[in-house]
Formats: C-alpha cells, structure tokens, sequence
C-alpha cells in the first residue's frame, strides 16, 4: 500500500468503518511512513477535539419536564398504543411510503400507457365491507382525545378554513364531502410532502383519514388498482386528482390534487366516500 | 381499557427512549442553530415517538430510531426555506488543509496539541454551526453521536457514499472553520510562508 491507497483508507479507519484486510494494510503502511502516520494521529486526534468539545448537550431539563408533562397529556387522553387505531397509519404510511411509492411506479409501468377510465367492478371502496363492529365511537372517542393531548390546532370551528390556511387546499362545501363527518383537520409532512390529514366519517359511517396535498411529488397511476404491500389498493383519478383508497379495516384514502384543481372536481373525487 | 398496557408502554418508552434526550438535543442544536427550535424539534420527534412506541421493536436499535424521526421532521419542518448556495469553494480545500498549515506553524513546538488544547467548546459548535447544512447533518451524527455510516444513511435516507462523501468534505470544512477561529481569536499564528 502507497501513502496514496493509505490516505484513502485514513478516515475510514479512523471512524473504524475499514475492513480488516484494509485496516491491517494501513496499519503497515504507517508503521513505515512518518508523514502518513503524523497525519493519521492529526485526524484522530481532531475528531477526538470535536467529538470532546463538541459533546455537551447543554442545558436539557427544560425539555425533559416539558416532554414528560405532554406524555402525561397523551396518556391522559389514551392516545397510544392499541387504542389508537385512527393514527396508526401515520407509522406505516411514513414507514412504507417509499414501498407504496416504488409499487405505485411499479404498477404505472405495468399497467402500459392506457389512460381509460377505471372499470366499474373494483372501483369503489364503498364496494367493500363495513370493517369493524364500532368504528364510530371507537373513533369518536380517540378524537377527543387527540384534541386535548397533544396541542395540535385539531379542533376548529372551521375546518376547511384551517385547512386552506394550512396547506391552500380548498374543498367546498359539497354534500358529497360531508363537512360535518370531518372531525379532525391536521397537517403532517410525510417523506418531504405535505398533506392535510382529515380524520372524518364517510358515507357509510366508517373511519377514514383522508389525506390532501397540493404536492406534485407523487405521481399517482390511473390504473384502478394497485398491489400495496399484498394488499389491493383502489386507484380513482380525475382529470387533476388522484385519489387511492387502500382497503383495510381502517379504510386510508389519499387525495393527491393539483392546486388548480377545481373544488367542485375534488368533491366528484370525494364522492367515493 | 388499556391502562395496563398503557403504563407498561409508557415505562418502556423512559427506560429506552428518554435517555436519549440529551443526545437528541445535542443534536438539535447544531441543526437547527436556534434554541427555541431544537426544543420544539425535539419535543415533537419525541411525541411522535411515543405515539408510535408500540411499533417500535423493542431490542432494535432506539436511538438511530429516534434520530431517524428528528432528522424527517427537521428536513420536513426546520429546514432553510431559501436554501442557501452550497457551492462553497471547499473543493479547492486541501486534503490535509490544517494538518498542513499547523505543520508551517514554526513558533511553537507542538502546533497541534497548542490549538487543540486552546480551542472551547464554543469554538468547536460555532465551526459546526458554520457548515452547510447537508454537510452539517452528517458531521455530527458521526462526530458527536457516533453513528456508523450505514446508521447514517438509514437516518437520513442518503445512500451510503452520499454519507462518507459529505463526511470527508465536512470534515474538512470543519477543520478550516476551526482554522479561522483560532487565527481570530489568537490561538496561533498565520504561519509565514
């Protein structure tokens, strides 16, 4: 090994990420060269400076005793662990967007160029089932909760205008996007997109969390469904938006519009509810 | 109800979660380089954790979990709208820039250990503060968390050579902010060349 091959491989032994065989050949290599080694004891040493001078969180109390008091308010409020169905996806949906982004590109090149309109046997998730045997109250009850746990802007006289300050997304008040079944309006960034996340009821009395972005950063097929993780996911598209309902027990459903998209042509979307 | 559960959950999640606040916040505050905000930061990528716990697998590795929330909602939330131009002149950085300038320091005997031993705490976080963000993010999740670079990668979803090439340019920018401030403040002298 030169000094060349050796400079190479400095830092990553350094930070002791080299393999043996490198480290070993390094490690001659220093034994043999002054200058080299003089510089390999000058790296670790600065890192060995920063990592010591660098250290010191500081101050933490302050946000320990806030945190543990939010905890309190979370628990209060039941919103962990097995109670809270509504916004479990949250995790999974963070967790597997890249998964469902990659099947979702995955299933435009497969299903060809074709932009027809989706077939009418498999294209509504109110097709599906009612999922669970009380899902309103469930729900209604985790909402609350929400509200007063953590001390996100979730309760809202007016929840499309939270909404549309939040994200200028801006759904009218259509009869087929039921205002008064929406319970919660909050925005979550999810893989770098933002979406407003409405917690609502749907026609059929179900829980849905229906997530809104004006983002450009998903480009959604116009195949009817998708393959998602083993699970069939339904695929409905207008002319600007794209929504996907995954069929689970709580139904997901994801608006992607274009912020040029008309009210009234989200609300004929919506209409699948 | 759940309560059981609830409070198992909940002691779990101090015994394996709250120990990294500290680190968190470290953390934090060389990201975002405002106090207010790393608190805010870490206090939601800690809510978010907690909402989330019953998820996380327990004996897998908590604090890269952790950090891999802080980072998403820093990169999301906190980041510069206006990203600033990142085309510093660092490329024309030597290798072995500081290495090299302590070596023309001719007035001391051990230029090295003279600066290391003279320069603070602050010094040190104010030469990190001054990296460019993306440079910045990977320095001190190696520096001063220790992170191997595949836990880097997984945390901040950069492929692993993104992660080793930011490293070696920020510890180089690091080592000439560190340069500047030990001039300015008269730590050691500009050597003669």
């Amino acid at each position: 090994m030169n000094c060349r091959q050796a400079l190479k491989h400095l830092y990553d032994v350094i930070d002791k990420e080299a393999n043996e065989v490198d480290v070993k050949e390094v490690e001659r290599h220093l034994k043999m060269c002054r200058h080299c080694m003089a510089q390999y004891e000058f790296e670790k040493a600065f890192k060995a400076v920063v990592q010591e001078k660098g250290s010191n969180p500081g101050d933490v109390d302050k946000v320990k005793d806030s945190i543990m008091a939010k905890l309190d308010a979370i628990d209060a409020a039941g919103e962990v662990g097995p109670t809270r169905t509504p916004f479990k996806w949250h995790l999974v949906a963070m967790a597997s967007a890249a998964v469902i982004v990659l099947c979702i590109i995955a299933a435009v090149s497969l299903s060809g160029p074709g932009e027809t309109p989706q077939t009418a046997s498999n294209d509504t998730p109110a097709a599906t089932a009612p999922s669970t045997d009380d899902p309103i109250p469930h729900f209604i009850m985790a909402h609350m909760a929400h509200s007063n746990g953590n001390g996100e802007k979730d309760t809202h006289t007016d929840p499309l205008k939270y909404l549309y300050e939040q994200t200028g997304i801006l759904l009218d008040k259509s009869p087929k996007f039921p205002v008064e079944n929406i319970l919660s309006v909050s925005v979550d960034t999810i893989l770098g997109v933002q979406f407003g996340c409405l917690e609502m009821l749907n026609n059929h009395g179900e829980l849905v969390t229906v997530f809104l972005t004006t983002s450009d950063k998903y480009d959604l097929p116009a195949n009817p469904v998708a393959m998602v993780d083993g699970r069939e996911m339904v695929v409905h598209r207008c002319e600007k938006c794209t929504l996907v309902g995954m069929e689970k027990k709580d139904l997901i459903y994801m608006v992607v519009s274009d912020p040029k998209c008309e009210p009234k042509e989200l609300a004929e979307v919506a209409s699948f509810f | 109800m759940a309560d059981h559960k609830q409070t198992e959950l909940r002691k779990r999640f101090e015994r394996e979660a709250m120990v990294h606040v500290d680190a968190l916040m470290r953390t934090a505050r060389r990201m975002t380089k405002n106090e207010a905000d790393a608190e805010d930061l870490v206090q939601e990528a800690m809510l978010k954790a907690y909402r989330f716990f019953d998820k996380f697998e327990e004996g897998t590795n908590c604090k890269a979990w952790l950090f891999k929330i802080m980072t998403n909602i820093f990169i999301n939330n906190y980041r510069s709208k206006a990203k600033a131009p990142q085309s510093l002149a660092f490329d024309e950085i030597d290798d072995s820039f500081l290495f090299g300038q302590l070596a023309k320091t001719k007035d001391v005997p051990d230029p090295e250990r003279e600066l290391f031993s003279k320069i603070f705490d602050d010094d040190v976080k104010a030469a990190i503060n001054e990296l460019p963000e993306d440079f910045r993010i990977v320095v001190v999740l190696s520096f001063l968390e220790g992170f191997a670079y595949q836990e880097i990668a997984d945390i901040t979803g950069l492929q692993i050579g993104t992660v080793k090439s930011r490293l070696h340019r920020g510890r180089k920018l690091l080592q000439k902010n560190l340069w500047d401030y030990a001039l300015k403040n008269g730590y050691i002298k500009e050597p003669q060349n």
